[in-house]
């Protein structure tokens, strides 16, 4: 899979300089794992994300979910496919509509994509949100009424409400409290084991990804620089780039 | 202070709507009963505010013009963000060439005088206070257009539409749904702005006699006919001049608090 943008064009737009965004990625995720990706900023890893739900066009490469091609997929059948695959964003001030009521945004997936009555969609939108440890009183209140630890507990109750096979977590806690990410990692790692979806969890804090990955990526400038199971990562690192990163941790991280 | 200043401002829009509402109830003649022996009088008891040279009661006039003007004023305002807004959310949604189309031609738009484009297409469409506001509303299109462009630019690089992208929403949804409310507050001020800017369209189109047909009575109409008559009746041209100015003003004020009011929310999201 890659990716790259225009960097110049000349005279008469024509592209002449090209920025490699992701080069030659190409790795498989199993069900019910998570697989981090990591790197420093700049390195791709949204990019990675974000081309594997196809919300931004990959150049050339193939996205497979369950023997599925999503490349090959035309936007309308696309759409419809997106119950399967859903993402947690890294602002969680920016990630729901400001004008939109909790209740109404955990609703929206399900009214896109679940033939429900309303008031059952209502239900199960009260039930998410209580599942991710909001109760009642959230669903009417607006975004800016929360705080952003509660908000990215929104957003994934909203990504949990079609059952999806896989959530792309794009930084889902670096906006957070120190003290709030332990819960909400928490809260994921056991939504995960209720409903077995598979995480992408894209990440540059080395120490949670520890905690809650099964298999690390480790990408710098747009390529794969190292992929395996995560303890062997981090106990023999082959890639000079990955104990680069693994060395920058600060030591009381490991606690 | 500025809030005592946009109080009036509303107090004189309502008390104009409420005079146009109850016209027939308010005015105490008929406005296109002549009578040709008391015509050009000047304020008297009977007369408030004088007759004009077909011995036609000018209160009257001028409540029954609230009416006609205020309308104008409605209808260049819906022909505007009809034709504006639907293409300002197109082409700030997918910049490129359909931007790039549709940005054209509003620029052509703009850059023809806006009162011989509203000429022209009277001249095509036919004489009458309908097609005449309906001309001023493609002239005021290109603000809506632009405004509606730009915010709506705006809203869709925040997170959100990506992610409403993400949980499989189409792209008209997104639009209708999540980037036309976020986009809508810079169009209130832009609303306020044109509807004062429509009262003066309407006033010179019906000044030169394209707008309103007689002998129905306008703000624009009155001030034509007062001015014909300068020389014998200068005080026609005030009741007339003075609601204009008013309600230009007011719109102008009420665009501005709610430039105000709106410009100092919460960044989206916060």
């Amino acid at each position: 899979m890659a990716k790259s943008y225009p960097r110049r064009r000349n005279f008469f737009g024509r592209v002449v300089d090209r920025v490699e965004a992701v080069c030659d990625v190409s790795f498989s995720l199993g069900h019910g794992e998570t697989l981090a990706i990591v790197g420093e900023s700049g390195a791709g890893k949204s990019t990675v994300g974000r081309l594997i739900l196809r919300l931004i066009e990959p150049d050339r490469g193939r996205i497979v979910l369950d023997g599925v091609d999503l490349r090959a997929m035309p936007r309308r059948a696309l759409r419809l496919h997106r119950r399967h695959m859903q993402m947690i964003f890294q602002d969680p001030f920016s990630s729901l509509d400001p004008r939109v009521e909790i209740g109404r945004s955990v609703e929206e997936p399900m009214l896109l994509h679940l033939g429900l009555a309303a008031d059952e969609r209502r239900g199960r939108a009260l039930a998410l949100l209580k599942r991710v440890g909001l109760d009642e009183s959230y669903a009417r209140r607006l975004p800016s009424g929360l705080s952003g630890g509660q908000l990215q507990r929104v957003a994934i109750a909203r990504a949990l409400s079609l059952n999806p096979k896989i959530i792309v977590c794009d930084e889902p806690v670096a906006a957070l409290d120190v003290s709030v990410r332990a819960q909400v990692l928490n809260l994921m790692a056991e939504l995960q084991e209720e409903f077995g979806m598979s995480y992408l969890f894209i990440s540059h804090d080395l120490s949670i990804v520890r905690a809650i990955s099964d298999r690390v990526a480790v990408m710098s400038k747009g390529r794969v620089m190292e992929i395996g199971e995560t303890e062997q990562i981090f106990a023999a690192p082959k890639n000079d780039y990955t104990n680069e990163l693994i060395r920058a941790i600060p030591a009381m991280a490991h606690g | 202070m500025r809030k005592a200043y946009y109080y009036a401002a509303l107090a004189v829009l309502v008390a104009f709507v409420v005079l146009a509402l109850l016209a027939p109830w308010v005015a105490p003649y008929d406005p296109n009963a002549q009578d040709l022996l008391s015509r050009l009088k000047p304020y008297s008891a009977e007369h408030w505010l004088g007759t004009d040279e077909y011995g036609r009661d000018q209160l009257s006039r001028l409540i029954f013009g609230a009416r006609v003007s205020l309308l104008a004023a409605v209808e260049v305002v819906a022909v505007g963000l009809l034709l504006g807004v639907p293409s300002g959310v197109l082409a700030g949604f997918f910049p490129g060439l359909i931007d790039g189309a549709l940005s054209r031609i509003s620029d052509a738009l703009m850059s023809v005088p806006s009162l011989v484009l509203a000429l022209t297409i009277v001249a095509v469409l036919g004489q009458g206070l309908g097609s005449a506001m309906f001309a001023v509303g493609i002239v005021f299109t290109p603000r809506f257009f632009r405004v509606a462009r730009a915010s709506t630019y705006e809203v869709r690089q925040e997170t959100f539409i990506e992610a409403s992208f993400a949980i499989g929403c189409s792209w008209w949804r997104v639009a209708w749904r999540h980037v036309l409310p976020n986009a809508m507050s810079p169009l209130v001020v832009q609303i306020a702005v044109v509807l004062g800017a429509a009262i003066t369209a309407e006033a010179s189109l019906s000044f030169l006699g394209i707008g309103v047909q007689p002998p129905t009575a306008s703000w624009g109409g009155m001030l034509s006919s007062a001015y014909q008559n300068l020389y014998e009746a200068a005080y026609l041209i005030w009741a007339p001049g003075i609601a204009i100015a008013l309600t230009v003003l007011a719109f102008t004020a009420l665009g501005d608090e709610a430039r105000v009011a709106l410009g100092t929310r919460q960044p989206v999201g916060a």
